[in-house]
């Protein structure tokens, strides 16, 4: 006995819907799958007619199914989509170059152009030389940083108006657990939103907020789509795994737990959302960061360097645990401000769009799971962390900008902690107001941070126990 | 303090009552204030969820210092690298309950006080702290103590068991089961042994009971209609079984029992006069509480579920409160063994098949990632209820909107009759601290768009449908059938076609108070709805949409609480 399509009633059933249940044919899954995510777009009014939209591609099975379906859709519906692909090469041989292949051929099946990105060109390292230098421990705080920050970038570049990412209902119930388990309320109150940075001028939009990830597989697998289905060579243990079993046990369970999960999120009292929550309960609406500019390239940060930065440095410095480490609170920063801080914006040309501290939701649980709590020395009291090395060899001068001697006069290297461990002269003459005027915008920030690191000055550093991280990368993933 | 704990044990030992071993008492090492923290709270709740075997947890080494007296040798470890002493970790967890009943004036003398009891460790402990709390004689002040009645109710859930556990066979339940309850009652009998201290046994099926004094004066009452009482009971009992056995998902059929436990628990309280209620729910239990919920889409609800006071019922129903919500279950199970206080045997073991039916239930696999959690990261139990504790509380919440008015502690001390007078002005208060709209089976407050008539206000930003969170669909449906979203799903069946029949049969099998509430909260909403209109009519849809869910809140509190 065939078992025949439970909404056609024609065809053969293939396959049983893991949302519903439902027995379907392949078309009636499409069909139905299709109108759910077209549905999704519309309700929540995710495309306007005329819109460039950046697909962010990896060449996995969430990106190209995304870009199949965003195709098929537009040219049914008519949303008037200026589509395109855009791809961010991360620099890992045997994972990234084989699926920007798919990618690419992905741009010729569905006729869509493709830009591809690579961090060698953004940032100067691939993140092969960056595990090379860190070690595989904490390497996907490397990545996700610099992955948000770099589709930003390309996606302005190229000029988009938005960005659609492949995030799935999976995708956003995990995050959601980790908010909890975090303690992150702020981000849990927008980390299930479908559109993340609304007021930014580059929004990003997750058409597959509800559609669960088993159903892309099948998806992909029916469509015979060409998809590339290999796991990050260097993150298998990634931190999300456990909240990730959780989420499959649970759609086990009752495959309705993940779109619960995400009502859940977009149901929380949190404080400060405009619902119905009665104020009078006394608490206070949560504070949430002021949104700056990263004083060195412009990148949207509620610090006055902005992560990705922070990380550069480290890597440039050679001390490549710079931002990663979590270390105990040893002194307050000081407050920025002054010549220095002035010069140092105004010299960042900034080529990244300002973009919402939202978009780095889905990115930023991933990155803070590498984060290790390894206690660094301590620092003695009364000794000055200059802003711009993190030395503790500041001098408070007459601007009162805490900077070591090298820092605020690079011609005179020696003063600074005696070791020139400040970064070579590439950040010194940055910071000191070496104009890079003739490099174009998008390079000058790598081109004026790529120095080479000295493995010297690390040593140093380490035997005088001074490495710890700078006091602004506490609260740099908020 | 240690003696107070021990010695009536052994009174018991002697006098020949079936107690476990104390070395037994803890069954899981330290992590055995796991099932009892869960069911501690809820007055009798048997954890249907299978626990990973955690190690022993480590001891510190030979001639460290209790970190918190610096005198006496460290004997345990119980929370971080923190080497303690027992009677520090007795200090502590005492002064934790102590404070909290101090700050917010939650015992006076002369209260009558409640205590949901289900023999767990934590419900043990939380016995254990509250006799130490009590000043057993009312004319003659104690220092530190307050006199105070106390009720130990504990719910027999023996009827539901073999519904949620079919790993249980049925021939030996009834002698399982009763073999529990014993367990528990000897458990509870250290301390009843005194005149203010009362103990209560009410079995689950009493929910149907059309009158809650009926419940609570069995026990003490029920001699002379013996014969009737007896069948009765038998009735309810194949009720309830028959109610369980409609509810087609697991995880529902878990909820159920424990919403109906809650509602028994409440109206038993309230029937034997109780002012406050007493429940042990330890951070462990809460957390595990808090992702299982978050996974059936309760997140709107969660906020005030894991406040210290919980007086969502208003002046209807006793206000809880969770003294031990900032205690694991680690340190609970550490000091029950160590005071072997007497903690009710868990009815059997976990089987395969009960194995099998833990993967599908959301409870107990949000208990297992709880503990997971715990071993690889002690500090998420914490983080967990620090994320839940910094959503908007609901006004209900607020410990001071039940307190007298200026209740300090100094002012306790003053005669009898200033207490009484401070107890009415807290009555009169409390009618200001309104009911809020709750689920008539969960007793959850409703989200906005969960709320009867909603959908007339919201049609416009919430166009969502089946396959989104709720979106108006789901969640109207679910209004019109009088309960929140995730009752209606995982109890009433609803959502899916094929059994919405069987759901129906849920929705008739329901204790009649439930059913009766949601069918007026279903009214509501088609009421509502009509005046919406015929208001849309007259003020020509001029009416501001802002602040209309507000007022459809306060309409819905009206008008429930007319019926």
């Amino acid at each position: 006995m065939v078992k025949l399509c439970g909404h056609c009633g024609e065809q053969r059933a293939v396959l049983r819907r893991p949302k519903t249940f439902e027995q379907l044919c392949r078309e009636c899954f499409y069909t139905a799958l299709e109108a759910e995510v077209h549905e999704t777009i519309t309700a929540a009014r995710l495309f306007r007619p005329g819109e460039r939209v950046a697909v962010a591609a990896s060449g996995g099975k969430d990106s190209t199914v995304l870009a199949h379906m965003l195709t098929t859709l537009n040219r049914r519906h008519g949303y008037g989509l200026d589509l395109f692909l855009l791809s961010i090469d991360e620099g890992i041989s045997g994972y990234r170059d084989d699926s920007l292949e798919t990618v690419k051929r992905n741009e010729a099946q569905y006729q869509i152009p493709l830009h591809v990105y690579s961090y060698k060109d953004l940032y100067g390292w691939t993140m092969d030389e960056i595990v090379s230098q860190i070690g595989t421990r904490s390497n996907c705080t490397f990545c996700g940083v610099f992955r948000r920050q770099a589709l930003d970038r390309g996606a302005a570049l190229v000029g988009a108006d938005k960005i659609a990412t492949g995030h799935n209902a999976d995708d956003v119930a995990e995050t959601v657990l980790l908010n909890i388990i975090r303690g992150d309320v702020p981000r849990l109150g927008r980390c299930a939103n479908i559109i993340t940075g609304e007021d930014s001028p580059l929004p990003r939009v997750k058409p597959f907020k509800y559609t669960y990830e088993k159903e892309i597989v099948m998806y992909a697998y029916f469509k015979r789509l060409d998809y590339f289905s290999t796991e990050c060579i260097y993150a298998p243990f990634a931190a999300r795994g456990f909240a990730r079993e959780f989420v499959k046990d649970l759609e086990a369970a009752r495959p309705r737990a993940i779109v619960d999960l995400i009502r859940s999120a977009e149901q929380f009292r949190v404080p400060g959302r405009s619902s119905s929550s009665n104020s009078s309960s006394g608490a206070k609406a949560v504070v949430l960061p002021q949104a700056g500019s990263c004083e060195r390239c412009g990148y949207i940060s509620s610090q006055p360097v902005c992560k990705a930065c922070m990380l550069l440095e480290g890597l440039n410095k050679g001390l490549p645990r710079l931002g990663v480490t979590r270390t105990r609170k040893t002194h307050k920063a000081p407050a920025v401000g002054g010549p220095a801080a002035a010069t140092a914006a105004q010299l960042a040309a900034a080529p990244a769009a300002a973009v919402d501290p939202a978009a780095a939701d889905l990115v930023a649980p991933q990155a803070a799971g590498g984060v290790s709590t390894a206690a660094a020395p301590r620092p003695e009291p009364g000794m000055q962390r200059c802003r711009i090395s993190s030395c503790l060899q500041a001098q408070t001068g007459a601007a009162s900008v805490q900077q070591c001697g090298f820092c605020t006069s690079p011609q005179q290297p020696a003063v600074c902690c005696g070791s020139g461990a400040c970064g070579g002269s590439a950040l010194g003459s940055l910071e000191a107001g070496g104009a890079p005027e003739a490099d174009p915008p998008a390079a000058d920030h790598s081109a004026a941070l790529a120095g080479p690191g000295s493995e010297g000055s690390f040593a140093y550093l380490q035997n005088k126990g001074a490495i710890a991280s700078h006091p602004s990368a506490r609260h740099a993933a908020q | 303090m240690t003696p107070s704990g021990l010695a009536p044990a052994e009174q018991l030992r002697a006098a020949g009552v079936d107690q476990n071993q104390p070395n037994s008492n803890c069954r899981r090492g330290g992590q055995c204030g796991e099932e009892g923290g869960c069911g501690g709270g809820s007055g009798g709740g048997n954890n249907a969820g299978a626990l990973p075997s955690t190690p022993s947890p480590p001891i510190p080494a030979a001639g460290t210092v209790c970190m918190k007296c610096r005198k006496q040798e460290a004997q345990l470890v119980a929370r971080g690298r923190e080497p303690m002493c027992f009677p520090c970790l007795h200090e502590q967890l005492l002064s934790k309950v102590r404070n909290a009943v101090r700050l917010y004036s939650l015992l006076l003398p002369g209260d009558q006080l409640a205590l949901a009891f289900s023999g767990g460790p934590a419900s043990a402990t939380l016995l254990h702290f509250l006799a130490e709390l009590r000043n057993p004689c009312t004319d003659r002040p104690a220092r530190g103590k307050v006199a105070f009645t106390m009720h130990v109710i504990h719910i027999d859930e023996s009827a539901a068991m073999a519904c949620i556990e079919p790993s249980q066979g049925s021939t030996d339940e009834h002698a399982a089961a009763g073999g529990h309850s014993a367990s528990v009652a000897a458990a509870a009998q250290l301390y009843c042994h005194e005149p203010g201290v009362q103990y209560h046994c009410v079995p689950l099926e009493a929910v149907f009971d059309g009158t809650p004094e009926a419940a609570a004066g069995q026990d003490a009452a029920g001699l002379q209609e013996g014969q009737d009482q007896q069948q009765s009971r038998e009735l309810q009992r194949r009720q309830l079984q028959h109610l369980l056995a409609a509810v087609s998902d697991t995880t529902g059929r878990q909820d159920l029992v424990c919403h109906l436990r809650t509602h028994l628990l409440l109206r038993t309280a309230a029937a034997l006069g109780c002012c406050r209620m007493a429940r042990g729910d330890c951070s462990t239990a809460l957390a595990a509480r808090v992702v299982a919920a978050a996974a059936k889409g309760c997140g709107y609800s969660l906020a005030g579920d894991v406040r210290l006071v919980d007086a969502r019922h208003g002046r209807a129903l006793p206000p809880c409160f969770l003294p031990l919500r900032e205690v694991s279950s680690r340190e609970l199970g550490m000091l029950c063994s160590h005071l072997r206080l007497p903690v009710a045997r868990q009815p059997a073991g976990v089987s395969a098949a009960g194995q099998r039916a833990a993967k599908k239930s959301i409870n107990s696999l949000a208990d297992a990632f709880i503990a997971g959690m715990e071993l690889h990261n002690p500090g998420s139990v914490p983080n967990i209820l620090n994320t839940i504790a910094k959503l908007e509380a609901f006004p209900w919440n607020d410990p001071t909107a039940t307190r007298t008015g200026q209740t300090l502690p100094q002012q306790q001390q003053h005669g009898v009759q200033q207490q009484q007078q401070q107890r009415q002005q807290e009555q009169q208060q409390q009618q200001h601290v309104e009911a809020a709209v709750l689920c008539p089976i969960c007793l959850a407050p409703l989200a906005d768009d969960e709320l009867p008539g909603s959908d007339s206000n919201h049609s416009s930003s919430n166009s969502g449908s089946e396959h989104t969170s709720g979106g108006t669909g789901a969640a109207s449906a679910a209004a019109a059938a009088g309960c929140c979203l995730s009752c209606y799903c995982q109890i009433l069946g609803g959502g899916s076609e094929a059994v919405v029949l069987a759901g129906s049969g849920v929705a008739a099998a329901l204790p009649l108070a439930v059913s009766q509430r949601m069918a007026s909260m279903a009214m509501v909403g088609s009421q509502l709805v009509a005046k919406e209109a015929k208001a849309a009519v007259v003020s020509d849809g001029a009416e501001p949409a802002s602040g209309g869910v507000e007022r459809l809140r306060a309409h819905i509190a009206e008008f429930l609480l007319d019926t």
